[in-house]
């Protein structure tokens, strides 16, 4: 029986062949996501004061690596698209690029830049609870929040 | 790819899906109890393997952690501070699924791959022991990142589980356990290790990156894991340095915060002209957000603190002024100042930090508290109109020897087609520098 070098999926008949497929968008750069960034941090018509400035913290974020700050860029639908889609559907693709990248600690960087992206996402949906959430990390963050701490001398005399 | 490298690439990629999956705040999750033991086996296994790495003594209760052994023994200090940190659950309460569930939501299973991978990644905890040097580093160096994102995925799992908690649901000693002050010593000892051990060069050449530049070199191979961290990664870098070098010095700054702004803004005097976009960026922010948060403390401290009041408008007014400013839109052919990044964010983490204990103070607050709070807040306000003349200073030079220009628009649709103007000659130039 001769060798047969594609099989049509026969579970599904309305899903083409290869062949037959539409060729689909090329899914944006790493770049190209960061420029659409730096356009959305400075929509503050259409995203909250809030929103951008985490936008902002995650470019930081970003520079903080050595990089550039990107030069601003309307995403490829046009400047009136759903701006809070657009910051989702790039975070999306963020996380995509943190779980490859290499090395191990390449990925924690590019995790801290979604983190910021996340939190600007979770801030546009929700303003008040990011806003409860955020004070009782800080909480966690900063036990001595319960008053100053009291100094700490080492002995050689430095005081922390 | 070997299991090692196989396990530990599965690790920190689920790790990095739920560090960003955890800020957006994921759905309700669906099965808790298998969250919390995924939770739990990932803790329990990143607590053996470094334990191995840092040579820690089997069967021997962990001493208590000191300041000593954070800056002598950072390995160890890590081993230390994850035996302290709790389980979520008490083992044997919750299992942890063999198989994946499609049922779960993205951000459970995410759980499921980590918990899979350092169950994986166990194979090698004798192993670890007799590992060669410079491999040890590297994957102690590793697994320190993996454990430096606990503290942020329990605080996730925490705010996920306070919704049932809310509800009368027996989660609070999970929630307690996820909130546990042991995270403050893993922040700060994860970070040592961090600083100390330069993380692996990409694959790749062309990755450019002034931040790895900076990282020490590694240690020499005579070292042993146990004793390099006595000896080597801090004979690399930080004890070596002048505190007074630094652009800003970590939490303990708060008491002292005109002093770390003073030296932030000397470090933004001296950027001149080769400031970036990113490093305006980042003094924007402090200058907003600081000074909200300053004004917040003199508001409240304004009683017992004679002139607090008027301190508190003054900087609510740099704050609008500082919100204009990001409108000024503008590039630079210059690279950012990473340390002075990482100097803004910390001095803005410190400014949060004291509006939140002035948020804490109750109205029986003795006029000593206030003023005690109100100190630091004083401090940075003083030290606000210099770094804003700072700022204004730099950006001039920079604008002035064309490393910083403001994009003159040829084109309605897309700013990436602009062409450059001569900021001098441009309008906006007023706005950027304000």
């Amino acid at each position: 029986m001769p060798d047969i070098p594609f099989l049509p999926d026969t579970d599904d008949p309305t899903v083409p062949s290869a062949d037959q497929r539409w060729p689909t968008d090329p899914q944006p750069t790493l770049a190209q996501d960061l420029s659409v960034l730096a356009w959305l941090e400075t929509r503050r018509e259409q995203l909250s004061s809030d929103c951008t400035d985490f936008i902002c913290a995650a470019l930081l974020e970003w520079s903080m690596l050595g990089e550039l700050w990107p030069d601003p860029a309307e995403p490829s639908v046009g400047p009136d698209c759903d701006h809070l889609e657009a910051l989702v559907q790039i975070t999306e693709r963020l996380v995509r690029h943190a779980v490859v990248a290499q090395p191990t600690a390449r990925r924690f960087e590019l995790a801290r830049v979604g983190r910021e992206l996340g939190t600007a996402i979770r801030c546009q949906r929700d303003p008040q609870a990011l806003a409860e959430s955020r004070w009782r990390e800080l909480v966690g963050r900063q036990p001595w929040l319960a008053g100053p701490p009291a100094p700490v001398v080492l002995p050689d005399g430095r005081v922390l | 790819m070997n299991t090692w490298a196989r396990h530990l690439d599965d690790l920190a990629a689920a790790t990095s899906q739920l560090l960003i999956d955890g800020a957006v705040q994921p759905q309700p999750l669906a099965d808790p109890d298998a969250v919390m033991a995924a939770r739990d086996a990932v803790l329990v296994q990143l607590r053996q393997l470094l334990g191995s790495i840092g040579d820690a003594p089997r069967f021997a209760t962990v001493r208590e952690l000191t300041l000593h052994d954070v800056v002598h023994r950072p390995a160890q200090a890590l081993h230390q501070t994850l035996s302290k940190l709790p389980r979520a659950v008490p083992f044997g309460t919750a299992e942890l699924g063999a198989a994946e569930d499609k049922t779960l939501t993205a951000y459970e299973r995410a759980w499921q791959q980590a918990a899979r991978a350092t169950i994986g990644l166990e194979a090698y905890v004798e192993v670890l022991r007799e590992l060669p040097d410079s491999h040890a580093w590297l994957a102690l160096r590793d697994l320190t990142d993996v454990a430096a994102a606990l503290p942020y995925l329990d605080h996730d799992l925490s705010e996920a589980v306070l919704p049932r908690l809310k509800l009368g649901e027996d989660w609070g000693l999970p929630y307690r356990m996820l909130t546990h002050p042991g995270h403050d010593a893993l922040r700060v000892v994860s970070g040592e290790v961090r600083a100390r051990v330069p993380a692996a060069e990409p694959p790749t050449s062309d990755a450019r990156s002034p931040a790895r530049g900076q990282q020490p070199v590694h240690p020499s191979s005579s070292q042993v894991p146990g004793q390099a961290a006595v000896t080597g990664p801090s004979s690399a870098r930080g004890d070596r340095r002048d505190p007074s070098d630094r652009v800003a010095d970590g939490p303990h700054a708060v008491r002292d915060l005109a002093g770390a702004m003073t030296r932030y803004t000397h470090a933004v005097s001296a950027r001149g002209a080769n400031l970036s976009v990113a490093d305006v960026k980042g003094v924007r922010r402090l200058l907003e957000y600081g000074s909200l948060h300053a004004a917040t403390v003199l508001e409240r401290a304004a009683p017992a603190v004679p002139g607090a009041a008027e301190a508190a408008r003054a900087l609510r007014a740099t704050a609008a002024s500082a919100d204009r400013l990001r409108e000024a839109h503008a590039r630079s052919m210059t690279a950012p100042h990473v340390e002075l990044a990482a100097a803004s964010k910390d001095l803005l983490g410190q400014t949060t930090a004291l509006a939140g204990q002035a948020a804490q103070l109750t109205d029986r607050a003795t006029p000593q508290e206030l003023r005690r709070l109100a100190a630091p807040a004083l401090g940075f306000a003083q030290c606000v109109p210099a770094l804003a003349g700072a700022l204004d200073l730099s950006v001039r030079e920079a604008l002035a020897a064309r490393l910083m220009l403001v994009p003159g628009t040829t084109s309605e649709r897309s700013t990436n087609t602009s062409s450059l103007c001569r900021a001098t000659a441009s309008p906006s130039d007023e706005r950027s520098s304000d």
